[in-house]
């Protein structure tokens, strides 16, 4: 349960851990949106959030009219012109081959796509359309299904986006350059080969970053990517309301002035450019060039920092301590790679899981969307939580299974992480049947000592609490938890933590083992994260795109290096692999590599606290 | 793949003239009417014959993306070829030549060559912007000049490889520094096989006496 019965959105990190382990069934997707993109403020009851939405989608409508008034004829200012022409030429070539948007070039959906990126850049003069926002809105209108909320969704995300499509393009270059760190930093070798064939600047990434990979997947696997790496964000309600204009705007603008005030440098684009690369060059010549850059680059991601620091620290959603080797020597790419493949194989058991939660709402006779989410088994999502929590805390090391040999599932886990996925699904196919990654079933062992084969619904209800973790070890657990806890600086989520860490392990001695190991791993996996910032900085504030952005360059570093691709044959492969990336490696491989970094800034944070002078 | 060279070209101009079109009838040889639109930059490649000469064109096709060509300043300065591209159909994307042109001169190496392109060709009923005015504007900046169709792939092959022939023949003149990457051009890896063979890399210098 993550609202009270009155509908408040009591547990926002869990509800964030959740949707982080397995995405959103996709019939829930609507509304769990609207909480992951941060429209509604804090503390709205179901009731309240309908009348807000209502509000919301009578002021959208407004804004529209207002501006539609305008298009017929002469009336139109020369900033509509160049808006709507723009807009108009972007919304009929994107996402056109899905169903939603396929059909005549005047279909609602497509008018809908226009309406909200037209009043989307005239509502906002700073920033006005650029080329990229209708892919970040499109995802958005699928989902809602209707113009007014996929707007609030749509205002919501460029509140966080927006600097992207910066004319200084000063956002971009942080992300460049945090993404470049962190490829020199887990991959030395792809980083030095990047370098040695001029392809340092990583611009084949660009599309990545600027629409946060939306385009790098099947569609469908895009919308359970985004949910996951929003899910990792921290909450930031509005205070108040959402905005949905600039601070800058008002209605007369609209309705008067042919031309906003900042339009006048927008409206011709490339006038702009000119002067823009002008100011460069003058800045080149005098020198001062990199130097400017670095200073800029460094500005800006304070100031993203800044909107974000208040709030990462509170949110930190993500629990999981998760155990995985060093990713740069061979054997352990073998390993991910393999785990990678039984990650994919259990897309059905996912599925399953997924049905059964569908079976299981269907049971509650409830009505509205809301409660859709409010009524989530409590013991299915604790499920969920537990496998995971368990799995990213006592797995994927050898020696955390070997440690545990006695037990003889566990061996069989181990023979299968050498074996074929098929081998593993023969062997404890059941007991991987509730978990996404393959890598979590030792795990699922551990806590279920015993229950051999439990079909699916008995063991989503074993997975509650109560069931799952003797009380005695809870204690000590809570004390020792401490070390292998990720990033719990909330004062609030310690309640979290400990009930995910209650369930995690159903043996003090084993949470020790797990910790110990945990403690070793962290050490040599420190190296690597070390020089990074902190999640707040990094990546501007979303470090998951940098480790998806790492894991998407990871899954094709050999073919790179072993073919020694040029610049452009690196590029035009990423390219061809647009909508065809698998999202389930991807995804696996990018919260591993998010978990180590989280580990280590932990770990950073507390040495620093327990000595003020480094 | 081995070449003799390799020139960079990069295709600019305003959005929706046909700029991936025109690199993927090129590249691929088909004509997509639903594209995606370009985020950024993408990347086409193919090899073509000059001269007896194996001659790999890479090109950078970019979009009208602000933030990404504030981030590109190196963008025009590797290239030896541009193609310049408005649509016969839209006069603003004609009007914007010289902005777009201004732009290339400032930031790229002076002898790059460009090729200026009126697209859509296909589309003489709906023809905006005269042949002639084309071509009149061509003379006036010394650019070379062409009316493509991306769908029909009527002059494509010839805009992309009479730009490689003109980059070609400043190479025969020794006007291209041909050593340093900067100005778009590479030797290739046949030209210096092995260290055993040292002499051969001035092989495309030697092959300028058969023009």
């Amino acid at each position: 349960n993550f609202l009270d019965s009155a509908g408040h959105m009591v547990k926002p990190e869990e509800f964030r851990i959740s949707i982080y382990q397995g995405g959103c069934e996709p019939s829930l997707r609507r509304v769990a949106w609207r909480h992951l993109l941060n429209i509604f403020p804090n503390g709205l009851s179901g009731k309240e959030r309908f009348e807000y939405m209502k509000k919301k989608e009578k002021e959208y409508l407004e804004l529209r009219d207002q501006w539609r008034k305008f298009t017929n004829g002469e009336s139109m200012s020369e900033e509509m012109k160049f808006v709507t022409s723009m807009v108009k030429k972007d919304v009929l070539r994107t996402d056109r081959t899905h169903r939603f948007y396929s059909g005549s070039d005047d279909s609602k959906n497509l008018i809908s796509l226009f309406n909200i990126l037209v009043t989307y850049a005239l509502t906002h003069p700073q920033t006005s359309y650029c080329q990229g926002m209708s892919d970040i809105a499109s995802p958005l209108l699928v989902t809602q299904k209707d113009e007014a909320q996929a707007y609030l969704c749509f205002c919501a995300t460029m509140k966080r986006l927006k600097n992207n499509f910066n004319l200084n393009g000063q956002a971009i270059t942080t992300k460049f350059k945090h993404l470049s760190d962190l490829l020199q930093m887990h991959d030395p070798e792809l980083h030095s080969y990047f370098q040695e064939i001029n392809a340092g600047d990583l611009f084949f990434c660009y599309r990545w970053i600027l629409l946060e990979l939306k385009r790098e997947f099947p569609f469908e696997d895009a919308l359970y990517m985004l949910e996951v790496m929003w899910s990792t964000l921290p909450p930031d309600p509005p205070h108040g309301e959402i905005a949905m204009t600039d601070e800058t705007f008002s209605i007369d603008n609209l309705s008067r002035s042919p031309c906003s005030p900042s339009f006048g440098m927008k409206q011709t684009v490339y006038a702009k450019l000119f002067a823009m690369r002008r100011n460069h060059s003058v800045l080149k010549s005098n020198e001062g060039e990199t130097d400017a850059e670095k200073e800029l680059a460094q500005n800006s991601v304070n100031n993203n920092s800044r909107i974000d620091s208040n709030n990462i620290e509170e949110s930190c959603p993500i629990t999981i301590s998760q155990e995985y080797p060093a990713m740069n020597d061979v054997e352990t790419q073998k390993m991910a790679a393999k785990s990678s493949s039984i990650d994919g194989s259990l897309k059905s058991p996912l599925q399953e899981i997924h049905d059964l939660e569908k079976d299981l709402h269907i049971q509650s006779s409830l009505d509205t969307e809301e409660r859709c989410i409010q009524d989530q088994p409590a013991s299915d999502a604790r499920g969920r939580l537990t496998l995971e929590g368990l799995g990213d805390t006592c797995t994927c090391t050898d020696e955390n299974v070997e440690k545990s040999e006695s037990d003889n599932e566990q061996s069989q886990f181990e023979i299968s992480l050498d074996d074929s996925p098929e081998t593993k699904l023969n062997t404890s196919a059941k007991a991987t049947a509730l978990v996404e990654k393959p890598t979590h079933s030792s795990v699922t062992d551990h806590s279920n000592n015993g229950s051999e084969s439990p079909d699916l619904e008995k063991r989503a209800c074993d997975f509650s609490p109560e069931n799952n973790c003797p009380k005695h070890s809870s204690d000590e657990w809570n004390s020792s938890v401490k070390e292998g806890k990720i990033i719990q600086n909330h004062e609030t989520d310690s309640a979290c933590s400990n009930s995910l860490c209650n369930s995690e392990c159903d043996s003090y001695s084993e949470a020790q083992a797990t910790i110990s190991n945990s403690m070793e791993i962290v050490k040599s996996v420190d190296d690597k994260n070390v020089g990074l910032p902190p999640p707040m900085d990094f990546g501007c504030g979303n470090p998951f795109l940098m480790f998806l952005c790492l894991a998407l360059l990871q899954q094709h570093r050999e073919i790179i290096l072993q073919k020694k691709l040029e610049y452009d044959e690196i590029a035009i492969m990423f390219d061809k692999l647009v909508r065809k990336h698998d999202v389930h490696k991807i995804l696996h491989h990018g919260r591993l590599l998010y978990s180590e970094y989280l580990r280590t800034q932990q770990k950073l944070k507390e040495s620093s606290e327990s000595d003020p002078s480094v | 793949m081995s070449y003799a060279y390799l020139f960079k070209y990069i295709i600019i101009g305003d959005t929706g003239v046909g700029k991936s079109c025109l690199l993927l009838q090129f590249t691929d040889k088909r004509f997509q009417p639903v594209h995606d639109l370009t985020i950024g930059v993408e990347f086409g490649a193919r090899m073509i014959t000059i001269d007896g000469k194996q001659i790999k064109l890479q090109i950078w096709d970019t979009a009208g993306q602000e933030s990404f060509r504030s981030i590109t300043r190196s963008y025009y300065r590797g290239a030896a070829g541009a193609l310049l591209v408005y649509d016969i159909t839209r006069r603003d994307t004609f009007n914007h030549l010289t902005t777009w042109l201004e732009d290339a001169r400032q930031h790229s190496n002076s002898n790059m060559v460009i090729m200026l392109i009126g697209n859509k060709s296909d589309l003489e009923a709906r023809r905006d912007v005269k042949k002639e005015e084309g071509e009149a504007f061509a003379r006036e900046h010394g650019l070379i000049f062409m009316e493509t169709s991306a769908k029909t792939a009527a002059n494509v092959e010839e805009a992309f490889i009479n730009t490689a022939k003109e980059i070609y023949q400043k190479i025969q003149d020794g006007v291209f520094d041909i050593n340093n990457e900067a100005n778009g051009i590479k030797i290739g890896p046949q030209h210096s096989p092995s260290p055993s063979l040292p002499s051969s890399s001035g092989g495309g210098a030697q092959g300028s006496g058969c023009c």
